[in-house]
């Protein structure tokens, strides 16, 4: 008990206490201390990062395993994650081999994923763009005012479209934004401090 | 002593505080406090049990964000989610893309079968990182949403540009789709691509609406007292600046 709950909320309430006064006060000690804390943030990542290297290795070995061999999208990326590995570490990030991995490998195939998302939000629009309800209706006219607003075409179609794209997009939506943005800041301070002083049970892993 | 333009927020954090601390003391003392419902947190029963129903997994994945605010409402949610797949006999696919979140939300999943009685229904292989690259992350989720062919997705945490992807992957298998984020960019993405969303601080009220103990039901009614002075700054600020007085103004950016 004490290991598992006690100890860690001490750590955080002195860590979380720590970082709080070097942020609004100028007290060398605490803005020295501040930094270290952060820094060892970033080692326990790392000591976290192997442990999520060890879960891809035991997901998709056993993957393969039930598949008797036969699961491809497991071998290759268990051939890639070792590849990756040995060349960055035996050859260095500097090194070609591990550049041609980055530049025509990771990237563009992170390009591709990220340009579904034009696709999708024409589906998405498609489907949400019905007159269901007054709600629905609503979206669906400010929707296409938007669009026309937005467009260079949609200004000779609709010219009122222009001002009142402007007077959506400058009042209602970041009006509305600023809402959730100031009520989930509020939100967000509290989470922490109820993990500062203990009482959100899922940052020390539940009850 | 203080840091410039850091006086009014460190006298802000502190009377949040102790506002917390007060109402946190006052619901432990009898204090009634009422949550209105949420229906996305509703929702997850029927999520879990249409799952059951179809004999299908549940997909999980508090986003891709670290160990943040959002996050822990994330997990929150999960323990919840966890607990009833237990109850249910459903399995429950959970993805990760943060490191650090892969070790707490295993640790979650984990303590929540035990929870629930059954230890022995949590499988390692179900709790999977996949990556802290945002696009590799994207696409090992939706690889997990069409191979496992879920009933159910749960998206409940910090979102960013793979949002939408997630969301229509899951829409594509048919599944019941439930999400939560506070980045306000992404959610009029959850809004026309899933069933049920949490709006922004709803998530916060994960943890007093499951466990319903006094002392997060405490913690919700300071932060609405919270956003209610908040609203009053802003109106009275609006006004006083509108007639040029700078006084509320100047105050704040001490």
């Amino acid at each position: 008990m004490f290991l598992k709950k006690t100890l860690p909320t001490i750590i955080a309430f002195v860590c979380g206490v720590t970082v709080i006064i070097a942020y609004f006060f100028n007290i060398p000690f605490f803005q020295t201390t501040a930094q270290e804390i952060l820094k060892w943030q970033s080692v326990i990542a790392i000591f976290a990062l192997g442990l999520g290297a060890i879960n891809i290795i035991r997901v998709h070995s056993t993957n393969i395993r039930r598949a008797k061999g036969k699961n491809a999208y497991s071998i290759a990326l268990l051939i890639t994650f070792i590849v990756t590995i040995v060349v960055g570490v035996f050859l260095g990030q500097e090194s070609e081999a591990y550049k041609f991995i980055f530049d025509y490998i990771n990237v563009p195939t992170g390009s591709a994923i990220f340009s579904l998302l034009a696709f999708y939000i024409g589906t998405a629009a498609y489907r949400s763009f019905r007159a269901k309800n007054i709600e629905a209706t609503i979206l669906l006219i400010t929707g296409c005012l938007v669009m026309l607003g937005r467009v260079p075409l949609g200004a000779k179609i609709l010219p009122f479209s222009v001002p009142a794209t402007d007077w959506i997009m400058s009042v209602l939506n970041v009006g509305g934004q600023r809402g959730l943005m100031i009520a989930g800041a509020i939100g967000f301070i509290a989470v922490s401090l109820r993990i500062v002083i203990g009482l959100e049970r899922t940052a020390y892993g539940g009850d | 002593m203080f840091v410039d333009g850091r006086i009014f927020d460190f006298w802000t954090l502190i009377f949040m505080t102790g506002l917390m601390m007060i109402f946190m003391y006052l619901a432990r003392k009898g204090m009634k406090v009422t949550i209105r419902p949420i229906p996305g947190f509703d929702a997850i029963e029927e999520a879990v049990g249409r799952a059951a129903e179809m004999g299908k997994p549940v997909h999980f994945t508090p986003g891709f964000g670290g160990l943040v605010a959002a996050t822990f409402a994330g997990l929150e949610v999960l323990r919840h989610v966890t607990k009833l797949a237990a109850q249910y006999d459903v399995r429950l696919i959970v993805t990760v893309s943060q490191p650090e979140t892969y070790a707490v939300t295993e640790q979650v999943m984990r303590q929540s079968y035990l929870e629930a009685g059954k230890p022995e229904a949590f499988r390692v292989e179900d709790c999977r990182f996949i990556s802290s690259d945002q696009w590799a992350y994207a696409s090992g989720v939706i690889g997990v949403l069409l191979r496992e062919q879920v009933a159910s997705n749960i998206m409940i945490g910090q979102f960013a540009a793979e949002s939408l992807i997630l969301a229509e992957a899951g829409n594509t298998v048919g599944a019941i789709q439930i999400a939560g984020t506070t980045n306000a960019y992404q959610i009029p993405f959850f809004v026309v691509a899933c069933d049920y969303v949490i709006l922004g601080e709803e998530m916060f009220a994960a943890s007093a609406h499951f466990a319903q103990d006094e002392l997060h039901l405490g913690s919700l009614r300071a932060e609405d007292i919270i956003k209610g002075v908040s609203i009053g700054l802003m109106i009275v600020g609006a006004l006083l600046f509108t007639f040029g007085n700078e006084g509320l103004v100047n105050i704040m950016i001490k």
